[in-house]
Formats: structure tokens, C-alpha cells, sequence
């Protein structure tokens, strides 16, 4: 089992980056709603959305999700503005 | 679309004691659509696309070529990292882990690959989790730091 050089580059880097305790996407889905809001506000994030930033920066999937939630709350906020 | 929209107000109706007041109510559900969504789309995108077919080992030791912007010593210590993390995938990984890691690096969601496990989504983070925990304490066993690696792939 070996990995390609371009696998192995991403690999390293994340492996070195973990955690002892992480969140689930789970966890990030019940947070992901408050995280987004204070994102938006500018306002710095607790410790608890603090774990959901951490997790977005290991789980694309989570991360893709949570750009499209933003980019739609900056619709709406644009419709509620007019 | 319909399906989706349908299935994302079952879904918000059956969970409204999970909303905590945290966030608007209108993000809260947006959240859930949006998932759900984005989970029928994933499932499209990859339904013809096999964990194996992810998962193929390569043939011999792939080439590690070094690119004109690393330096000879650079280049030699990424490899020998390297060549320390595969070692360290064979011994430390189980097969299922193996194949969860490699997927998942070839783009494919955690959720897809899930299904493929007929696992759940947390059950496969939890081993992509144990999985690199490994990994990071084998290289941190033979001397690996967090910032050897950052200097090593600058």
C-alpha cells in the first residue's frame, strides 16, 4: 500500500494537524447554522465554534456545505434588504 | 428539487426540539436543506464510481520527482517522509482504514464512502480519525514535528 506523491503531500500535512478530540460532521451540522451567523457578524468565535472552524478545515464536505449556506444567507440578507 | 424540499421540511418538522434558539430559526433550516441537498447531489455525482476503483494500489514505488522550486535537500527530506508514512500505513493501518484514506484523498465524500462501507458518516470519520491519530504518532515517534513537515513541503 503506497500512496502517490500528491496523496502523500496532502496526507502529511493533514495526519500533522490532528487532533486528540475532534468534531463529527454531526457536531458541525447542529453548529453549523450559529457558526455561520457570527461569521457574518464579524464577531469572534467561542471556543465551541471554534471546533467547527477546525473541522471545516479537515472535512470538505462540510466545508462545501458551508459555503453554499453562506452564499445563500448573503442572498436572502440581499432580498430582505430591498 | 421537489423531492429535496419535501424531504428537508420532514426533516425540520421532525426535529424542531433540536432547535436551540442559537441561530435564526430560517438559518437553522437552511442548514438542513442545504445538506440534504447537497448529500442527493453528491450521491449523483458518485454513483458510478466504486471505493475500489479509489483505492487501486500503485504499481511499484511511485515516482517522487523533484519540481524546479525544492532545493536537493528539500526534495530528500519530503522523501524520506514519505517513505516513512508509507511504512507506517502498512503497519499501523488496517485495510478499511486503508481504503477510507484513500478515497476520501481522491475527493470522494465521507458520505459516499460510507455507503459504501454500509457504515454511517460519523463511524467513517471516527476512522479516518483513528487512522491519521496513528499515523501522527508514528512520524512523531521517529521525530517528526508539525513543523519539520510545514518546512519539508514549504
Amino acid at each position: 500500500m503506497a500512496l502517490r506523491p500528491e496523496q502523500a503531500k496532502a496526507l502529511i500535512a493533514k495526519v500533522m494537524g490532528t487532533r486528540d478530540q475532534e468534531m463529527t460532521c454531526d457536531e458541525c451540522v447542529a453548529d453549523i447554522a450559529e457558526f455561520v451567523e457570527v461569521q457574518l457578524t464579524g464577531k469572534p468565535l467561542g471556543d465551541a465554534l471554534q471546533a467547527v472552524h477546525e473541522h471545516l478545515e479537515r472535512c470538505h464536505d462540510c466545508t462545501d456545505e458551508y459555503h453554499v449556506l453562506r452564499q445563500a444567507l448573503a442572498v436572502l440578507a440581499e432580498e430582505e434588504g430591498r | 428539487m421537489e423531492d429535496v424540499v419535501q424531504q428537508a421540511l420532514m426533516h425540520i418538522l421532525d426535529h424542531l426540539e433540536q432547535f436551540q434558539g442559537r441561530s435564526r430559526f430560517t438559518t437553522w433550516a437552511m442548514a438542513i436543506t442545504v445538506r440534504l441537498a447537497m448529500s442527493a447531489l453528491r450521491r449523483t455525482r458518485w454513483q458510478d464510481v466504486s471505493l475500489e476503483s479509489m483505492t487501486a494500489p500503485s504499481e511499484g514505488a511511485p515516482a517522487w520527482d523533484r519540481d524546479d522550486t525544492t532545493s536537493p535537500a528539500q526534495h530528500a527530506e519530503q522523501h524520506a517522509m514519505v517513505e516513512t508514512l508509507n511504512r507506517l500505513i502498512d503497519e499501523a493501518l488496517t485495510e478499511k482504514q486503508w481504503m477510507a484514506l484513500t478515497a476520501e484523498l481522491g475527493g470522494m465524500p465521507v458520505e459516499e464512502i460510507a455507503r459504501r462501507m454500509d457504515s454511517n458518516v460519523n463511524a467513517v470519520y471516527k476512522l479516518l480519525h483513528d487512522a491519521r491519530q496513528r499515523l501522527k504518532h508514528g512520524l512523531e515517534t521517529v521525530g517528526y514535528t508539525a513543523e519539520d513537515v510545514r518546512s519539508a513541503f514549504a
